[in-house]
């Protein structure tokens, strides 16, 4: 605790100092400085009256000191400085929350996997891992997948998924109708749908009765310059491979 | 801590600015995650972006109601339109009244294609038509109440068309209630005509006329 000396000199230096949020920690700093100022000079035999004395002469003028620590503590910029921590710290707090909340579905959704349940439905005759990537807009698309089942549907797997930071709107996509053809120019038109939940969507689209002899799959998808084209090779032991 | 300890080290001066950085930052992580944009057009050009197509070579016209402004580009030959409403901090984002809704999107014009809009009770469309220097759009409903078909016609718009084929105009139906589920308003039928008056172009939904 300080005398009522030292408390009366800080209380009259930080009555200057125009920046409130300062004055605390200023009269903490004086006080503490001035107190040392008192241990050192009792050490060396004085009174604590005069200790004090001592000390209140060493610090000079009061008034003098405030004005000089009020420029020291410029108000508009300790203002702004005050103004732009308190907004920095909420917006970091508030992006830690959602960060958080949202990135633990975000992994779960980037390392998801397909749905099985057609498999436990029906026997794989043959699957094509095809990889082809693709780019439309700010949109990846990957096809990853064709499987035949032995109930007599195609499953073509895809993925898609929004550049980061991509500044565009985001709208659901499908491969659709008259995307899907084979090498006899017989269109088909797929069900299913996708899994999305994160950042990537799982896309998987069936074709019921797709014929056996089917030699290709062609996916081609054109509109408004936007192309997806791939022949993918059906069949036991078919292996495709991306154009160069 | 060792980091806070940093920047608590620093002058007053560098911090304001780290922390502006800071702020800006996450800022415009947010407004790119949130889907916020600085203009009504900027929201159009995302959307395109997002439904591939466009985008918009210009835009032709940008209709402003309250926080509301519907923005209406020239794709090609055709038309590009979506409703927008302005946030409490000044950014835009796509809706209408602060809420979702569907967007025109593209719309394909084969020869005169209008367009009613029931948010902004506005009229809009586009001519491919070479000769045509005006159109009459006849804008109403099917009445589904009744039995078949029984349109319902609202209003008779005529608009000149500007020199991109476009024309617009906002139509005042004070006693529709376009809250209604009931009424979905169209264009019905829309003529085109050259300078001397002669209809170059009509389609009717009412006479099945495409």
């Amino acid at each position: 605790m300080p005398s009522p000396e030292i408390n009366d000199f800080t209380d009259k230096v930080v009555k200057h100092i125009k920046f409130f949020y300062d004055r605390d920690s200023v009269k903490q700093e004086l006080t503490e400085h001035m107190e040392d100022m008192i241990d050192d000079y009792a050490m060396e035999g004085m009174s604590e009256a005069e200790a004090v004395s001592m000390a209140l002469i060493n610090m000079g003028e009061a008034d003098e000191i405030g004005r000089e620590l009020n420029a020291a503590h410029n108000p508009v910029l300790g203002t702004i400085w005050l103004t732009a921590r308190t907004v920095a710290v909420v917006i970091v707090i508030a992006a830690a929350i959602s960060i958080v909340s949202n990135g633990i579905n975000a992994v779960q959704n980037i390392f998801g996997e397909y749905d099985n349940t057609h498999s436990e439905k029906a026997n794989i005759v043959y699957s094509v891992e095809v990889g082809e990537k693709f780019i439309l807009d700010d949109m990846r698309l990957v096809i990853d997948e064709v499987i035949y089942y032995d109930d007599g549907e195609l499953e073509v797997r895809y993925r898609t998924w929004d550049k980061l930071f991509s500044d565009s709107i985001y709208w659901t996509f499908e491969l659709g109708r008259n995307c899907f053809y084979d090498e006899n120019g017989n269109t088909y038109l797929g069900g299913g749908g996708f899994s999305g939940g994160g950042p990537i969507n799982r896309h998987q689209t069936y074709f019921v009765d797709f014929p056996s002899d089917a030699e290709k799959l062609i996916v081609d998808y054109d509109y408004q310059g936007r192309s997806i084209y791939c022949e993918i090779p059906l069949g036991e032991g078919s292996v495709y491979e991306a154009d160069k | 801590m060792k980091l806070i300890n940093k920047i608590n080290s620093m002058s007053r001066k560098r911090q304001t600015v780290l922390y502006i950085i800071i702020i800006l930052l996450i800022g415009a992580c947010y407004f790119v995650a949130d889907s916020s944009y600085a203009s009504p057009e900027a929201v159009l050009y995302a959307c395109e972006k997002g439904l591939h197509y466009g985008p918009s070579e210009k835009i032709l016209h940008i209709e402003r109601q309250g926080t509301n402004a519907l923005v209406i580009g020239k794709c090609g030959d055709s038309l590009s339109s979506v409703t927008a409403y302005r946030t409490g901090i000044g950014t835009w984002k796509l809706g209408y009244d602060g809420g979702g809704t569907g967007v025109e999107g593209y719309t394909d014009v084969n020869g005169i294609t209008a367009v009613f809009d029931r948010n902004f009770k506005a009229v809009y469309g586009m001519s491919n038509v070479e000769e045509a220097e005006r159109v009459k759009v006849v804008v109403g409903y099917n009445d589904y109440t009744d039995d078949g078909k029984d349109y319902v016609i609202m209003a008779e718009i005529n608009l000149p068309v500007d020199s991109d084929g476009f024309f617009f105009n906002s139509v005042t139906m004070e006693d529709v209630d376009f809250k209604s589920e009931d009424i979905w308003p169209e264009a019905l039928e829309i003529y085109g005509y050259d300078e001397d008056g002669e209809v170059v172009y009509f389609t009717s939904v009412i006479d099945g006329i495409e």
